[in-house]
């Protein structure tokens, strides 16, 4: 079965950096924030969701985030993510990393010119 | 956002679920929501799942993923919280408020355990100046005590003559170096008063081979061991401090010992303690191999082993050289067979043997006294356990692991715990102080009976292991909980059924570990006054001694020997209230048996090995009358048995019936001393026997001969009087001091010196009968405790039996049944078990089987009557049920 999906996967090493954001909203199960992120991307960008479950458990290991089973607005039991303060410490960090990163890739895709 | 996050986070009862429902009930979750965004946007069902799942990637991979985090992330958070120190202090300050909430309940468990700790310190504080602590000597592990045996005496520690050392010091390569000693009493005179010292006479070399230093001044230089050197001395720290007040300058200072002049050189320290604790002052021995008589032996010999020997290969190399010297030296060196070797420890200890088996009893006695302390509280803390059953019951439905539950449990167990060691400690530091002036000093001990860093760590061990005996079983009882049941009625859990199983079998328990040690107890306290009740052959209770040493230099001759003591006897005897006074050459039970080899005429030409031993004494005229030693037949010594009379002896009842079993001792010759040279001296009286050794049954040959046929400078004098013999000590003071105002005496009353026999069996008595006692009073807590907490779980029941016409008569009788019934379970293993332990002590008893039938009716007895008792009370209370209150709240 050929891909269909117009959106594209995640590069490597950002999908702990836009799970951490998209928590900064406050407690959210899985699903929204699989939604949210798609929503925010404008459908761009697509976490796979096995790889969010993954990281959700992996950094909650780490302590970034806690989770709590909760009753959802629709009257379901979900389990729902926070960001902690070593999460949030995490972030900034790596919001700072990306920045510079971004920067410095942005700067050499400049239009080379000759020197000289 | 913050109102949704905690509307969100309602309590669910499922977040104590199994990590894997709660994953994949979480990946369900998701997939369910995908579907329904499909079924929105116009999927059909079956369609939208099977694209949902596709989206989502390898569900079941993602599930083993999720839950191989979570379970490292718990195991990791177990660690962490078993090392928290916060949580520790979280459980302690928890355990000191829920204790100090049931004051009796602290109360009780922190005073058994301190009785069952200051028990366990007590004994092992007392011991380990004996057996453990180490010796005051540099590697005192190297250092070696030999000896010679004796082959016609069968004793095993035979002494070496100044020659003898002198060979075995030069032949023998198993010892870096060796040196020899000797003690004994000396006067020691001056403006501090005459005073009796027992002194060591020393090599030279012995304090370099102990490796001894001086704490003031110095110990011997080697030549000062030579013939013709100024005389010095060493003196004990305690003399020290006693006789001269700490004279800071005591160095270079005059004393005079035994008439003779010398100069201090040096104090020891105060822990020095050589060959043991009475001997307060050193002197050096000057003599030379040539200058002694190879015969006359005196010395025993402390080694220190070279590198690379051990006890055992110098024995070998030591034995070889005995055989070397009796082929040069038959006549001396030929009449011993062989030698010991020895660690020092046990050499200088004369009791070594019975300490060791005193130690093992009295260890396992507070042994037990702790088991039953630990049982006692172990079943108050199950009790308590079905209490707070309601307690447990909340924190596990709150979320606390079962773990947790123990650890917080086994937290309030060492709380108490350590109060009950710290108090444990505290009234063993009291006891040992009112122990030490008791103890006396002739056993070889190192420093003072104290708690010390040694008996701490002890006692720690002790404490920290404590709680794992009575706290844990209750813990984990109390953590298997039916959270239902319990929740619902706090007083009649689930977990109420076995721990009260529990309790049952720790009561027995209790009983059991109690009635061996009462039986113990019993049976020394029947040993003790069976040794009381032996007859002595003597009276002690109407005898006051007086030890007397002449110096040599102011009483030179036999005769002015014999003079001064047929002065002081009538001296003595003139005292108004003394019956009769005599004198004697060695006091029996003063632990000094010299041994004669003897035989009838008949016997004359036997081989000497054939020839038996008889405890030899001298003694004065009326000594038999003064001591109320009975005269069979014959006579008494008297004046005209002098030095030119005929040499006479008066035998004991068992050599008489040995020798001459038809009568007719009196009148026959007795050979007496060195069968190749012996004395024949003529038998005039026959005597009955006496206990001089010691006090086990059975006596063998004794004989006297008169004092006023010898002449030797330290004897006792001996006084009866009809009123008490304390009274005496000043009277007889006063009546030697007219005689020779510088001599020194010692004056005890010979029921002292009896006592010092019985000290083996008056202190495992007064021991274990505290111990049997605080163990009886503890199994009594435990089945008064045991039958109330069950009268009052089956308080319902008996409601209901009142109600149907049970009397009060027939319920008391049921609940005392139950106690009874439970003591007697734990008195059938307790006496199976004290019959195996009895025939361990057996060697300490005296005139009792270990299977006495008196102490064992005794020890039923008193179990079944404490037990009936102690059932009664709740007994009592249970025949006043209420059955309309029963009724109603049933």
């Amino acid at each position: 079965m050929p891909m269909t999906t117009q959106s594209r996967g995640l590069l490597p090493g950002t999908v702990d950096l836009v799970i951490l954001q998209t928590l900064t909203q406050g407690a959210l199960h899985g699903f929204e924030v699989s939604r949210s992120i798609r929503a925010r991307s404008g459908g761009t960008l697509d976490v796979q969701d096995a790889a969010l479950y993954k990281a959700l458990h992996r950094m909650e290991a780490a302590g970034w985030v806690a989770s709590q089973w909760g009753v959802s607005d629709r009257g379901r039991r979900a389990r729902y993510y926070e960001l902690t303060a070593a999460g949030r410490r995490q972030l900034e960090t790596e919001v700072g990393f990306w920045r510079a990163y971004a920067a410095a890739v942005f700067s050499v895709l400049e239009p080379v010119k000759r020197s000289g | 956002m913050s109102g949704r996050f905690k509307r969100a986070f309602r309590l669910d009862r499922a977040s104590r679920a199994d990590a894997r429902t709660s994953i994949s009930d979480e990946l369900e979750h998701h997939l369910d929501l995908v579907v329904e965004e499909l079924i929105v946007a116009g999927w059909d069902e079956a369609e939208a799942r099977r694209e949902a799942l596709r989206r989502f990637g390898d569900v079941n991979e993602t599930q083993a993923y999720c839950e191989g985090v979570q379970a490292r992330r718990k195991r990791e958070e177990r660690r962490r919280q078993l090392m928290s120190f916060d949580e520790l202090a979280q459980d302690v300050k928890y355990a000191v408020r829920s204790l100090s909430r049931v004051p009796g309940y602290t109360a009780l468990v922190v005073s058994t355990l301190a009785f069952g700790i200051a028990a366990n310190t007590t004994i092992f504080s007392v011991m380990n100046p004996y057996l453990f602590r180490p010796l005051p000597f540099g590697q005192a592990d190297e250092l070696v005590h030999v000896n010679q045996i004796n082959p016609t005496t069968g004793w095993d520690m035979d002494r070496f003559s100044y020659p003898q050392y002198s060979d075995w010091k030069e032949r023998a390569r198993a010892f870096t170096d060796v040196a020899a000693y000797y003690y004994g009493s000396a006067n020691v005179t001056g403006p501090e008063g005459p005073e009796q010292i027992q002194y060591a006479s020393l090599t030279a070399n012995m304090f370099d081979v102990l490796d001894a230093r001086a704490g003031i001044g110095r110990t011997f230089l080697l030549e000062e061991g030579e013939p013709g050197a100024p005389p010095v001395a060493v003196l004990g720290h305690g003399l020290w401090q006693r006789r001269y007040a700490s004279d800071p300058g005591i160095l270079g200072r005059t004393i005079t010992i035994d008439g003779a002049q010398r100069t201090v050189v040096g104090v020891m320290p105060s822990d020095f303690n050589f060959p043991f604790g009475g001997v307060k002052l050193w002197i050096p021995a000057q003599e030379t191999a040539a200058g002694a008589d190879r015969a006359s032996q005196a010395y025993q010999l402390v080694g220190r082993l070279a590198e690379g020997w051990t006890a055992q290969r110098a024995h070998t190399e030591l034995t070889g050289i005995q055989v070397e010297l009796s082929a040069a030296y038959p006549d001396v060196d030929g009449r011993m067979s062989g030698v010991t070797v020895k660690p020092l420890r046990e050499a200088l200890n004369f009791a070594w043997d019975i300490l060791n088996v005193l130690f093992f009893v009295l260890l396992g006695a507070v042994g037990f006294v702790l088991l039953i302390a630990c049982t006692n509280v172990a079943s108050l803390t199950l009790a308590r356990g079905s209490g707070r059953l309601r307690e447990v019951s909340v924190r596990a439905a709150m979320g606390a692991r079962r773990g947790r539950i123990i650890r917080q449990l086994l937290t309030e167990s060492m709380v108490l715990s350590l109060a009950g060691g710290a108090f444990g400690v505290a009234l063993s530091f009291w006891i040992t102080s009112l122990l030490n002036p008791l103890i006396p000093e002739d056993l070889f001990k190192i420093g003072v009976i104290g708690i010390d860093r040694t008996v701490l760590g002890f006692s720690l061990l002790v404490t920290l292991l404590t709680p794992l005996a009575f706290g844990l079983l209750p813990a984990v009882s109390a953590s298997k909980i039916d959270l239902t049941a319990g929740l619902k009625d706090g007083t009649r859990g689930s977990g109420g059924r076995s721990a009260s199983r529990g309790r049952r079998v720790l009561v027995v328990t209790q009983v059991a570990l109690a009635v061996v040690l009462i039986t113990c107890a019993g049976l020394m306290l029947r040993s003790f006054s069976s040794i009381q009740a032996l007859d002595l052959g003597f009276d002690a209770d109407r005898i006051a001694s007086a030890e007397i040493v002449l110096s040599e230099d102011e009483y030179p001759s036999a005769e002015e020997r014999r003079a001064f003591m047929r002065a002081a006897v009538s001296a003595v005897a003139r005292i108004p209230e003394v019956r009769t006074a005599s004198a004697v050459r060695w006091l029996p039970l003063n632990h000094e048996t010299i041994s004669s080899q003897v035989a009838p005429t008949g016997m004359d030409g036997a081989p000497a090995d054939e020839w038996p031993l008889a405890t030899a004494n001298f003694v004065h005229p009326d000594y038999f009358q003064t001591m109320a030693i009975e005269l069979l037949s014959g006579r008494d010594f008297g004046a005209w048995d002098g030095p030119e009379g005929e040499p006479v002896v008066i035998v004991n009842r068992a050599l008489a019936s040995r020798f001459w079993p038809n009568g007719g001792a009196v009148g026959q010759s007795l050979l007496i001393g060195d069968p190749a040279d012996p004395v024949r001296a003529g038998v005039v009286g026959v005597v009955d026997d006496i206990q001089h050794a010691d006090l086990s049954p059975g006596v063998g040959p004794q004989i006297y001969r008169p004092s006023l046929q010898a002449g030797s400078r330290r004897f006792f004098l001996v006084a009866n009087t009809p009123s008490d013999p304390v009274a005496l000590v000043s009277a007889i003071r006063s009546a030697m001091n007219e005689m020779a105002p510088d001599l020194p005496v010692t004056i005890r009353p010979m029921r002292d010196v009896v006592a010092e026999n019985e000290i083996q069996w008056s202190v495992t008595s007064v021991f274990l009968s505290i111990f049997g006692g605080g163990a009886l009073l503890l199994a009594t807590l435990g089945i008064y405790g045991l039958v109330s907490y069950s009268v009052a779980q089956r308080k319902q029941e008996l409601g209901v039996r009142v109600a149907l016409g049970a009397t009060a008569a027939e319920i008391r009788r049921g609940v005392v049944g139950d106690g009874v019934r439970l003591t007697g379970i734990g008195l059938v293993l307790g006496i199976a078990a004290a019959l195996g332990v009895g025939r361990l002590i057996s060697t300490m008893l005296h005139g009792v089987s270990p299977a006495d039938p008196v102490t064992l009716f005794l020890v039923v007895g008193i179990f079944l009557g404490v037990s009936t008792l102690a059932s009664f009370v709740p007994a009592a209370r249970a025949s006043r049920a209420d059955p309309i209150s029963a009724l109603r709240s049933e």
